[in-house]
């Protein structure tokens, strides 16, 4: 396989708190080929959305710190470039949606003039020219009569014309990657499939990689070529999506997947995974998952598992994997 | 025959907007003539995407909000029109669980106080004392009583919404409105919530009306469901029928919108645009400027509730000549592999 076209190892960030750093991602890795979508799936204080400001460059400068590892894009290391490097990337060659396309937008200006600004950022063209390339990225994403849309304001969109629309600000620099954190989430839900088909299309026509980051695995699934499976900071499962979904190894995993309503009225009880994530300052010892997990065994609670490989492109961070020898 | 639990007739609420600076008055059809019974021991799922009236649609069953018109009645009791004081009985009897469980509990006051308020609120004589019942209560919800004396931000989101339930609780209501209970949580502890209301149900045999967007979360706990569209109800119908043969294109639309948990689902055919603005609905049939099947007719006229089949009502001019459905996607309905339901089976131990 040639070189990734993001390839994230070892990352770790924290948070100033009130006694030290807070840590929010500990040693996560995850690579993206050119035109490939990983997707990484985790809930509120896994660290998702940490690693992909990390990698957008763009976390809090006064609070975070990034205390190892690197991110590479193209196999240049993005963490030793210097802050102004790392502004001509974004919107560049790397580019990101928001979950809130409603205050993404600068209720000032038309949408329009926000797609041009975009797009003379990063090439330098006429106010003419520009607008004709605005016109063409509303065209892509699938906005009727573009020309009409050009001029209005985003007060007068729908949510998921906004979204649209800050998907059109995002390919102006003609972005390889694209990073999508929860793009759907505050749409409703025809709306919502609507925009994970834009963004497969996207994907496909453009060959734009994207990193999508979302909370939901049947979102994750709809798109995700590789699935990576982030809880409390770390990444506790990766691999090729289809068997990430078939054949689970983590039991992180296998009760996320479980979680998913599927059962009809008076069948069998949803399966919920008791407790909640650990506070990320006073971390469990040993696996981060072990106090909830229903299959911990002792060794759990004493040393912390490292990701092993279980087939080919799968890693799973369990003592106990596999759980189940493939028959 | 006795009347059902909680009977709604014609509910509908008209917003006023504009005013002072926007010159000319208008007005807002939130809730446009909805209908429908919910039965003791039974749950209804309302479900809609934001904007269609659903939640509403539970503010006005409580009188949180003032219905333009309609009937709501409560054990064959009429509650429109009641003075303030003559609700306070019925209140007891109906309880709401909010969406938000970060800023529906009062953060200066103890678990003890916001539970047990309710229980002095309604002079409500507790034979073990309140801080037994509280404990009684909190051991319901899966708490424990060692919790009372803390404060809400020292519990997780769903941790949170347990309290929200044990309150709802305290007065033994016989319907409770769920206004998106499980929406702000994470999916893990969405399942832990669910499970709760489901075994909660079953002992206490109280009627639920659970308002939701989350069609599958809509087809784990409900019996019955109704779909809302744009202030409208378009399509009711036990929960198995609705699942597996949808009439309205709008529920199929929002059945086929669900993303399948499988690699390499075949995407499903798309709904164009979104919810219309309520200030300018579309004539007729609301949904015609999005429906795959509209015709003139759908544009000059609204469709009336119809029964199709005993429980089945549908408010389509076409339900009975429409192509048939292909179905939920078998990703979302079929059991889990055996390992994998082998592994699951470990989480119920």
């Amino acid at each position: 396989m040639s070189a990734p076209l993001l390839d994230v190892r070892g990352l770790a960030v924290g948070f100033a708190g009130e006694d030290g750093l807070v840590p929010a991602v500990q040693g996560a890795s995850f690579a993206l080929g050119a035109g490939a979508c990983l997707g990484i799936v985790g809930e509120s204080g896994s660290g998702k959305s940490v690693a992909a400001l990390s990698v957008m460059g763009l976390l809090p400068p006064a609070t975070a710190r990034i205390t190892g590892g690197s991110v590479l894009l193209d196999g240049r290391d993005l963490l030793a470039l210097t802050p102004e490097a790392r502004r001509q990337l974004r919107g560049g060659e790397i580019a990101m949606i928001f979950q809130e396309p409603m205050t993404s937008l600068n209720p000032a200006f038309t949408i329009g003039d926000q797609i041009a600004e975009a797009i003379r950022a990063h090439a330098p063209m006429s106010a003419a020219a520009a607008r004709e390339r605005a016109i063409a990225l509303l065209r892509q994403v699938r906005i009727a009569s573009p020309e009409k849309r050009y001029d209005e304001y985003p007060h007068r969109l729908s949510g998921g014309m906004r979204q649209r629309v800050m998907i059109a600000i995002a390919l102006a620099g003609n972005p390889r990657l694209l990073i999508a954190d929860e793009p759907t989430t505050a749409l409703d839900v025809t709306v919502q499939a609507q925009i994970v088909a834009l963004l497969r299309d996207i994907q496909r026509e453009r060959g734009t990689a994207i990193l999508l980051i979302s909370h939901n695995l049947g979102l994750i699934a709809g798109l995700a070529d590789e699935i990576a499976v982030m809880y409390a900071g770390r990444v506790l499962e990766h691999g090729p999506a289809a068997r990430i979904l078939a054949h689970p190894e983590h039991p992180y995993t296998i009760g996320l997947l479980g979680a998913v309503p599927r059962a009809a009225p008076g069948e069998a009880p949803l399966v919920g995974i008791e407790g909640s994530v650990p506070d990320p300052r006073h971390p469990p010892p040993g696996c981060v998952f072990q106090p909830r997990c229903p299959f911990a065994e002792a060794r759990c609670a004493e040393a912390a598992p490292p990701l092993r490989a279980l087939a080919p492109g799968h890693h799973a961070a369990c003592h106990l994997a596999p759980l189940e020898p493939v028959a | 025959m006795s009347p059902p639990l909680l009977r709604v007739r014609g509910l509908r609420k008209e917003f006023a907007i504009g005013g002072l600076f926007s010159g000319g008055r208008g007005k807002v059809v939130a809730v446009d003539g909805v209908s429908f019974d919910l039965d003791a021991g039974e749950t209804l799922g309302l479900v809609g995407e934001s904007g269609c009236g659903k939640s509403t649609t539970g503010r006005l069953i409580l009188r949180l909000v003032e219905p333009t018109a309609g009937s709501v009645q409560l054990r064959g009791e009429e509650l429109t029109g009641l003075k303030p004081h003559a609700m306070i009985a019925h209140r007891r009897n109906m309880q709401l669980i909010f969406q938000d469980p970060y800023s529906s509990l009062n953060p200066s006051m103890t678990v003890r106080e916001i539970i047990g308020e309710p229980l002095q609120v309604h002079g409500i004589d507790t034979t073990p004392g309140i801080d037994g019942r509280v404990a009684e209560l909190l051991t319901l919800v899966g708490l424990g009583p060692q919790h009372m004396r803390r404060f809400p931000h020292e519990f997780s989101g769903g941790q949170r919404q347990r309290i929200g339930i044990a309150r709802a609780l305290a007065l033994e209501p016989r319907l409770i409105i769920c206004d998106e209970p499980v929406s702000a949580l994470d999916v893990s502890v969405q399942a832990q919530i669910l499970n709760l209301l489901r075994r909660l149900q079953a002992q206490t045999g109280v009627g639920l009306l659970f308002i939701s967007h989350d069609l599958m979360a809509v087809r784990y706990i409900a019996q019955r469901v109704a779909v809302m569209y744009l202030g409208r109800l378009v399509e009711t119908a036990p929960t198995t029928t609705l699942f597996a043969a949808p009439l309205h294109p709008y529920t199929r639309a929002l059945l086929d919108a669900v993303p399948a948990p499988e690699h390499g689902a075949a995407p499903r055919p798309l709904l164009d645009g979104e919810l219309p603005s309520p200030l300018a609905p579309p004539t007729g049939c609301h949904f015609h400027p999005r429906c795959p099947f509209a015709t003139a007719r759908c544009v000059a006229e609204a469709p009336a509730m119809t029964e199709v089949s005993p429980g089945h009502g549908v408010a389509c001019h076409h339900a009975a000549t429409l192509p048939a459905w292909p179905g939920l996607s078998p990703a979302l309905t079929r059991p889990p592999e055996p390992r994998l339901a082998r592994l699951l089976a470990r989480f119920h131990a």
